[in-house]
């Protein structure tokens, strides 16, 4: 397999994980087997292809599971919810919810991605579980 | 035919908070207990593998970690290979051991982890701990290893597959044998109402649930068959490793369902077979995801598997007699190598008050770090107790 496109793929610092302007995640698209990746990477760890160029992804998903954190952390102060989201284009990924109903939620359930313009505080973008979905009780 | 690996010597510092005690008080108690419960000393070493995961961070060594502990007791001239790879570092240690030793050019190895947390500074501790995944990925996020099992256990109660009630039974029993064990950190037990009752650190995760900032060490003597001569030599079976993947489904076996599957081949045995067996419970009811993955019970069994009395001591098939995570304590480096000291005082029948019948078959799974969904690493090692009982 040729893997030497790998050798010219842009410098880890040069490659964008965010569009902020758009509001959205920018990663990698296979161009061999199209499967994505976030952050971005310059092989492909399904099918071993070389991958080159970014690729904006869904900034839709569906939250997997969700826990709220009680432990505060400098720049994070609690409580706060960490969710596994997977967007519909497949990536998997680890983020801050918010919009979650209070008392719990059942899952899966729908997110939306938000991309704050201005970040001074706080993490670069987080998903949205209130828009659309029915406040339900139970689960954790 | 690869060489047969037996455990000769297995020794211990207790775990807890040890504010007294440098790394190498730590190394040096358990590598002396486990060279004196073989019968050997510091001569008779081929080479030392030496699991530590945070004292880059914690205490600035960054390099050379086990030369400058093993220095302290007259460890020189052997070969040291240092090993980290997050919580699972001891087991990852051992199963070099288990390889050189397989492959010929080692005789008697030294296995060790350490490791010291308690620094005066909790977040430094919790910044070394959230290093067990792509900094690239988790930095800012405020992902503990406890909101990742957290993560998972929320997933498992919503799909229907564990109860919320079996959480609090898990970690009653998890306190319950941390009791009977003098080596542990938290050696008090509770009742479910005190564990549902103390503090949230992690929905549906309470502080009583979790295991915690700990010091210690572990150590075990691992040798050729036939190359040490003791009163009961306890066979490695099988020594199986896997590392995270990107998850792209759920259809997906989780890594220690591989590297479990891979034992139990390498050991010609099935998940049935195992008499005890020390799982991986950064928090206590993580050890009811174990259940599953290691094939204890099928999907969806592990309430009813608890429930049985199955996993206690003196049940069919006993988890963490020595408290686990939770209770004995989680040193990080030393984690994965104290589970097979349990193991080899179990398969010896001298556990006193723990002791959980007479087993010939053990397992322990040890994993470390995080991907998105799975832990990054996890071995599974299986023992057998080589002679008959009497």
């Amino acid at each position: 397999m040729d893997l030497t496109a790998a050798l010219d793929r842009e410098n880890w610092a040069d490659r964008r994980r965010i569009d902020v302007e758009r509001g959205v995640l920018v990663g990698s698209r296979c161009p061999e087997c199209g499967h994505r990746s976030w952050p971005s990477r310059s092989v492909c760890s399904v099918c071993g292809s070389a991958v080159s160029g970014e690729c904006e992804l869904s900034r839709t998903g569906r939250l997997l599971g969700y826990t709220r954190v009680s432990v505060p952390r400098p720049g994070i102060p609690a409580p706060y919810v960490i969710g596994l989201i997977e967007l519909d284009d497949g990536v998997r990924l680890h983020a801050h919810v918010r919009g979650l109903p209070e008392g719990g939620a059942t899952v899966p359930r729908d997110v939306v991605l938000v991309v704050p313009e201005t970040s001074e505080e706080g993490p670069a973008f987080w998903f949205d579980a209130g828009d659309g979905n029915q406040e339900v009780g139970g689960g954790a | 035919m690869s060489l047969g690996v037996d455990v000769v010597g297995a020794g211990m510092h207790p775990f807890g908070r040890f504010p007294d005690a440098a790394l190498k008080d730590l190394v040096r108690l358990a590598v002396v207990r486990a060279l004196d419960d073989a019968g050997i000393g510091v001569k008779d070493i081929d080479a030392v593998f030496s699991a530590n995961a945070m004292a880059g961070v914690l205490q600035g060594q960054e390099q050379v970690r086990g030369q400058s502990v093993m220095r302290e007791v007259g460890i020189e001239r052997v070969p040291i290979v240092n090993v980290e790879n997050a919580c699972a570092s001891g087991s990852t240690a051992l199963r070099q051991a288990v390889l050189a030793i397989r492959e010929g050019s080692v005789d008697v190895a030294l296995v060790v982890g350490f490791e010291k947390m308690f620094v005066g500074d909790l977040d430094r501790s919790l910044d070394a701990l959230e290093s067990a995944a792509d900094l690239d990925v988790v930095a800012g996020l405020g992902l503990q290893f406890t909101a990742v099992y957290a993560l998972r256990l929320q997933r498992a109660i919503a799909a229907g597959r564990i109860s919320e009630r079996s959480l609090l039974d898990a970690t009653v029993k998890s306190h319950d044998n941390g009791a009977l064990n003098p080596d542990a950190q938290h050696r008090k037990r509770f009742t479910a109402e005190e564990i549902a009752a103390s503090r949230e650190i992690a929905s549906p995760l309470t502080l009583l649930m979790c295991s915690s900032i700990c010091d210690g060490a572990a150590a075990l003597v691992v040798a050729r068959e036939g190359a040490v001569r003791v009163g009961t030599p306890i066979a490695i079976r099988a020594s199986a490793a896997a590392s995270g993947f990107t998850r792209t489904s759920d259809d997906e076996p989780p890594i220690a369902a591989v590297a479990a599957q891979a034992a139990y081949a390498q050991a010609g045995v099935g998940p049935h077979d195992i008499d005890v067996a020390e799982v991986h419970d950064a928090v206590a009811p993580g050890e009811l995801l174990y259940y599953e993955q290691l094939g204890f019970c099928e999907s969806g069994g592990a309430d009813e598997l608890l429930a049985s009395g199955a996993t206690a001591i003196g049940g069919r098939i006993a988890v963490n007699t020595s408290g686990g995570l939770c209770s004995r304590g989680h040193p990080t480096g030393a984690t994965g190598i104290a589970q097979v000291v349990e193991l080899v005082t179990q398969l010896r029948g001298a556990a006193g008050p723990r002791q959980s019948g007479r087993p010939r078959l053990a397992l322990a799974q040890n994993s470390g770090g995080w991907y998105e969904g799975d832990s990054a690493a996890c071995n599974v090692h299986i023992l057998e107790r080589r002679q008959p009982w009497t």
